[in-house]
């Protein structure tokens, strides 16, 4: 053995032996973030986020910066509940956020409610509990029974859908840690999840029946968003809602010409779903539609009110209805082989280059500003490999320095989701005020299975006139109220296939912005609806304020609840170290109208002190600010 | 075969041949043309047809071919026609015609119920 030689087994086995000896570093808690030395370093180092962290650090944005972007981008805004928030950001808090992303990334798909969240939903949307075709089933049987009470049975069926999409985007990121409620800002499943969903979008009304309960349309793309495209496109294509929506049940093709009766499904698979663009672009005409048309007949639902088994899909390949020529589609012919024929179809199309190029630009377009999105788009191309790895493709993305930089900080408009999303969560909307409020209803037992559907409709009927008197039902509904006021129709029944503009600034109007103007307080006054709740809008939060106010200057007094109650960090511009910071103009209005008692909002019994904190979550929540991300 | 007998036979057979006349031809499936016309209905266009519909058909069982008596007219000789041609071109078994028949008529149902009463209704109840 030369010397060099033994030189590298010396090293190589000394490495060794401090891997075996080293004790597995422990990811960051998030009761650890105050674990800084003098220096500012975190004393924990990340673990499986640490490339994110190291991307994240090479941006040039201040931890506060980060951790707002991080929550506003990878999530629904920021919080001001738990250890964790802009204020107090340092870098254990970026450290962590790493290492969350990481963790997040890896469980794209996969996520789980937590206990408060499972009392929160087994008391106030029942009906999302149940197996879709239990649920039809019942519902179907009720109809023949009491068709009022089926009917709207049937309504909360959809809505509840709704209600639970929207409760775990307000507090989904936040759980128990030692009996204390953390947020840990970061909601990614979520956040793909509304991509994915509008992406595919379905009007939940016209499928109804087949698209509600535990295993309906959004909670099954909810479990498939986490791998590749191709899965996720050969689920939503086999899904009884899409089937639906789109007309495919009905398409039957000439037993004589193959010519199929409904081109719906295959036009928008091609258009909206995957290659992305027209049939007078080039890459396809209308002969291709047509023929793709013919290869989704018999590609069918089970019917709704044939006796399913638990967990029944709800697809069915109807062989009698297909076509028996072979077709060319894309330019490649395929052979009449029945269901194989469409999932190789699907499959071809889910890796045709123009899809992977048309679902990196909306992947894109949802986290980049526009300046740097062609170089972004690259980067998802990469990373799209053969069948459209999800997760890899965020990663690249997320791994880039571009995404942590101030060149794409605080550039896109939020969407009406979103904004009224982050206004609520920016109040502090806490998870533990839903679930102690849905005990307190005595909704902690769900109130009826589908078996009893068809029995009792009076007992139904009055189960549900209970569920909607009760707050936590009143406040989550009054929410979505925000919501379809803004979006222009409710959540999950956006008829265009197309869905809605995910890019915010696609709803800007002075209606709109009159609108936004008014969120803050609008939001408080839904959570007003939830008794013995404690966020900042509650009446012990309000008298901190006029207490405040009465007895230090103004300007002294929004400052303190700016950065003390909502948890901002440095908001007002003289401040050092600046982490959120408002323009000098706004705070100029804020400071004319909270001296001028006169401006405050109009309150005809009480234009006080007593409305100064109204006004203040007004103008901060509503404003111009609070609508970008 | 009484004079009366004759006119009340020559009525019936005129009568049937004045209904078999008149009857409406089946929808003629052919390849939707225009994207605009893809798109589903909006809700007016759903509220418009709800508001011009008739009385609601009897509640069929569409897991039961017996069901097709259920069906409007039109929706019914809808599936009738489409079980006739299918069932002529691939040479199908009575007992696969009948699957088709449910199939179908599980999924004109669905139409009519919509069109008819609607299969889910927002509570009266002030929000």
């Amino acid at each position: 053995m030369s010397r060099r030689q033994m030189l590298m087994a010396v090293v190589l086995g000394v490495a060794m032996a401090l891997a075996i000896a080293a004790p597995a570093t422990a990811q960051i808690q998030i009761t650890q973030l105050s674990s800084v030395d003098a220096s500012g370093r975190c004393l924990i180092r990340p673990t499986g986020g640490a490339t994110l962290y190291a991307r994240m650090m090479a941006g040039g944005l201040s931890h506060a910066q980060l951790l707002h972007h991080a929550s506003s981008r990878l999530g629904f805004g920021p919080s001001p509940i738990g250890p964790l928030t802009v204020a107090s950001a340092n870098d254990c808090s970026t450290v962590f956020v790493a290492d969350e992303l990481a963790r997040q990334l890896a469980s794209l798909g996969a996520v789980t409610d937590t206990a408060q969240l499972t009392t929160i939903r087994r008391g106030v949307f029942p009906l999302t509990m149940f197996d879709r075709a239990d649920l039809s089933g019942a519902l179907w049987a009720l109809r023949q029974i009491q068709m009022a009470t089926s009917q709207t049975t049937s309504w909360e069926a959809r809505t509840s859908l709704t209600f639970l999409k929207t409760m775990r985007e307000l507090v989904g990121s936040q759980q128990l840690v030692n009996g204390a409620l953390v947020d840990v800002q970061l909601n990614l499943d979520e956040v793909m999840l509304e991509l994915w969903l509008n992406h595919f979008n379905i009007e939940l009304e016209k499928p109804s029946y087949y698209a509600y309960g535990s295993n309906g349309y959004s909670e099954v793309l909810r479990r498939a968003h986490g791998g590749t495209f191709t899965t996720l496109l050969t689920t939503v294509m086999r899904q009884p809602g899409m089937l639906f929506y789109l007309d495919n049940q009905a398409n039957l093709c000439d037993p004589v010409t193959g010519a199929a009766s409904n081109q719906n499904l295959a036009r928008e698979l091609l258009e909206l779903h995957t290659v992305g663009v027209g049939p007078t672009t080039g890459l396809y005409a209308q002969a291709d539609v047509e023929a793709m048309a013919s290869a989704l007949c018999g590609w069918n639902v089970v019917p709704w009110t044939t006796p399913m088994a638990t967990g029944h899909p709800g697809f069915v390949f109807n062989g009698m209805l297909a076509s028996t020529k072979p077709l060319t589609i894309l330019g490649k012919t395929y052979p009449a082989n029945g269901e194989a024929r469409v999932t190789e179809l699907l499959t071809d199309l889910s890796k045709h280059a123009a899809t992977r190029d048309a679902l990196c630009k909306k992947i894109v377009a949802r986290f980049h500003a526009p300046s740097l999105r062609t170089a972004a788009v690259d980067a998802c191309v990469t990373a799209w490999g053969t069948t459209g790895d999800l997760e890899s493709v965020l990663r690249a993305l997320l791994q880039r320095d571009a995404f942590w930089t101030a060149a794409n900080y605080r550039t896109l408009q939020r969407t009406p989701i979103e904004l009224v999303v982050a206004v609520a969560r920016r109040l502090g909307v806490k998870l533990t005020d839903f679930a102690s409020a849905t005990t307190k209803s005595n909704l902690t037992e769900t109130p009826f299975q589908p078996a009893q559907m068809g029995s009792s409709p009076d007992a139904i009927a009055a189960s549900l006139a209970t569920l909607r008197g009760a707050p936590p039902y009143k406040t989550i509904r009054d929410l979505l109220a925000r919501i379809e006021l803004m979006l222009g129709f409710p959540r999950l029944k956006v008829p265009p296939p197309s869905g809605y503009p995910m890019d915010g600034a696609a709803f800007l109007s002075s209606t709109y912005v009159d609108d936004a103007s008014r969120l803050g307080l609008e939001v408080a006054s839904s959570l007003n609806l939830l008794p013995d709740r404690t966020d900042l809008s509650s009446t012990a939060e309000r008298q901190s304020l006029d207490a405040k106010l009465g007895s230090a200057t103004d300007a002294a007094a929004i400052e303190w609840f700016l950065e003390q109650r909502m948890k901002l960090g440095n908001v007002i511009p003289s401040s050092s170290a600046a982490g959120f910071v408002l323009a000098a103009a706004h705070v100029d209005i804020v400071t004319a109208v909270i001296g001028a008692t006169a401006a405050w909002v109009v309150h005809v019994n009480a234009p006080t002190v007593a409305r100064s904190s109204d006004t203040l979550l007004g103008l901060m929540l509503g404003s111009a600010y609070e609508m970008w991300r | 075969m009484s004079r009366k007998l004759l006119v009340l036979a020559t009525a019936a057979v005129a009568v049937v041949a004045i209904a078999i006349a008149t009857r409406r031809a089946p929808p003629a499936p052919g390849p939707v043309p225009s994207s605009s016309l893809a798109r589903p209905a909006t809700a007016a266009t759903a509220a418009t047809a709800a508001t011009d519909a008739q009385a609601p058909p009897p509640v069929p069982t569409p897991s039961d071919p017996d069901a097709l008596a259920g069906l409007p007219p039109e929706d019914a000789e809808w599936v009738l026609d489409a079980v006739a041609r299918t069932g002529q071109a691939r040479e199908l078994s009575a007992e696969q015609r009948r699957e088709l028949t449910a199939q179908l008529v599980s999924v004109r149902t669905h139409a009519v119920l919509e069109r008819t009463e609607p299969l889910a209704v927002a509570p009266q109840e002030s929000p």
